[in-house]
């Protein structure tokens, strides 16, 4: 039985198709190719592929048209695969309902990463009752905090806004998306508080601000939080 | 006297004077020259080498061709950032998008970046302990802030560390680069960095670290009123700029 995990790969650069195809398959997944946009939209409501890589620059249509169409009813997990130092281009996809990207050139480990976190966090897992990672633990129901075993406190707003990333980590999250879920969709555009509230959470669970090893700033595009490690035991699905 | 010509001048000034940006083309054909003919040079040779003698190599020697390839074309790589950067700070009307960034973000993002490049080296960062907003470009900065991390860390041993120290200074905030790797001569150091134009590629032969990187660093705190200073210190280089905290008030 071929129970692949299965990646649509709509790109039109055959050099990359190729490199990707390579890398995928030496890892066990099974890889479609579409060279255009309208092919890309065939090929993904035919086969239903798990996993979407999109590039954003395709010959035949306008990537966000590809990613707006797919969103009408497909929601696998769609990465977009961007040119680098095209941040607003990221944070329309992202906002249009992308669920993360990926810049060329990029290494095999993010690529590899990216689709991991995106099928983990779209494959109906049960509900992560716990995020740990490093000396970082969240017990979500409990609503408990602890860095290096000792309880931390945080005020309401970060609280919600680390377990807002926590929730999704390893994927990035864009400052609007934050903002509309924790302060409301009708917060205007400046950031600034979303900002600070970042900074006290950065400085009280990172021991330097500036080298993070929890917290991820994407400037220009939102947060990211490092990939939850936690390893939930069978018997609590009982 | 004020009078409307002078005003109306003053809102289209540039960033950079004439004399300022010439300099920065001469000392950037320069560097061209130099920072991408070696990496380059080295990537034609190794291929071809791997094509032409490909049965007589041992699987050793064939890796550590094709590793060499891979990390001589990031630094062209690099080198691409660093002119796609330069092109947008040198045009009369800059491409330039100035917002309060949070200090300790754009540090952290900087310093994530190097660390996929150079997963084993050891940085040493100082930042204040209360959060810093300053007006900046922040891909712009981020730039800076690479190249001179990674020039420190190109031209220093593996085991050496590199140290960044960021001081609130009142009404700018001063960056310090420090690290444990080669020298540049003085008058070399100068002719990069100060305003006399770069005559000879020949100049940036004599060390290891990248003028074009440095060029690049130059272009970009000048268009952000800041200003790029180096010394020698007896064991490596230290790299200075600083950063305005308020934005110049638009005219």
């Amino acid at each position: 039985m071929n129970n692949r995990i299965s990646v649509l790969m709509i790109e039109d650069d055959k050099n990359i198709c190729s490199y990707i195809n390579t890398l995928l398959s030496a890892n066990s997944y099974h890889v479609i190719s579409a060279l255009t946009g309208r092919e890309g939209l065939n090929l993904a409501a035919s086969l239903c592929p798990d996993v979407i890589l999109l590039d954003l620059g395709l010959p035949d249509m306008d990537g966000y048209d590809v990613l707006q169409q797919l969103r009408l009813w497909n929601r696998a997990p769609i990465i977009v695969v961007s040119a680098r130092t095209m941040e607003t281009d990221k944070v329309t996809a992202l906002d249009m309902g992308a669920d993360d990207y990926i810049t060329k050139p990029f290494s095999n480990a993010e690529l590899m990463a990216r689709i991991r976190t995106s099928l983990r966090h779209c494959r109906g897992n049960p509900y992560d009752r716990i995020y740990k990672a490093l000396d970082l633990e969240i017990h979500f129901e409990k609503r408990l905090i602890f860095l290096e075993g000792k309880e931390i406190h945080l005020t309401q707003v970060e609280y919600q806004l680390l377990t807002l990333l926590a929730a999704n980590s390893g994927r990035v999250l864009t400052y609007r998306f934050i903002m509309s879920a924790i302060w409301g969709p009708y917060i205007d555009n400046n950031n600034q508080i979303l900002r600070v509230n970042m900074a006290n959470i950065r400085h009280k669970i990172e021991k330097n601000p500036a080298q993070p090893q929890y917290v991820f700033t994407e400037i220009g595009v939102g947060y990211r939080m490092h990939e939850n490690e936690y390893e939930p035991s069978l018997n609590e699905f009982q | 006297m004020a009078n409307t010509t002078n005003s109306i001048q003053k809102t289209r000034q540039p960033l950079m004077d004439s004399s300022c940006r010439e300099h920065i083309f001469s000392s950037l054909y320069c560097a061209i020259s130099h920072d991408m003919r070696t990496p380059l040079a080295n990537i034609i040779g190794r291929s071809l080498t791997l094509q032409e003698n490909w049965e007589l190599l041992s699987a050793h020697e064939k890796i550590g061709s094709v590793a060499q390839i891979h990390e001589n074309s990031e630094r062209l790589m690099s080198m691409v950032d660093n002119l796609l950067a330069i092109t947008r700070v040198r045009e009369e009307d800059p491409d330039i998008h100035v917002k309060e960034e949070l200090l300790e973000e754009v540090v952290g993002e900087a310093l994530e970046k190097l660390k996929k490049h150079h997963p084993n080296r050891t940085v040493h960062v100082k930042i204040p302990e209360s959060y810093i907003f300053l007006p900046m470009d922040a891909a712009l900065i981020e730039q800076v802030l690479l190249n001179l991390l990674e020039n420190a860390l190109n031209c220093s041993a593996e085991t050496e560390p590199v140290e960044i120290k960021i001081e609130d200074m009142g009404n700018t905030v001063s960056f310090v680069i420090k690290d444990y790797g080669d020298h540049i001569p003085e008058d070399i150091l100068n002719s990069l960095l100060g305003s006399l134009a770069c005559t000879s590629p020949r100049t940036m032969d004599t060390h290891k670290r990248s003028g074009l990187m440095l060029i690049t660093c130059k272009a970009i705190l000048e268009a952000h009123q800041g200003v790029l200073t180096a010394r020698n210190h007896s064991n490596g280089m230290e790299f200075t700029f600083k950063l305005p905290k308020q934005k110049e008030e638009a005219i």
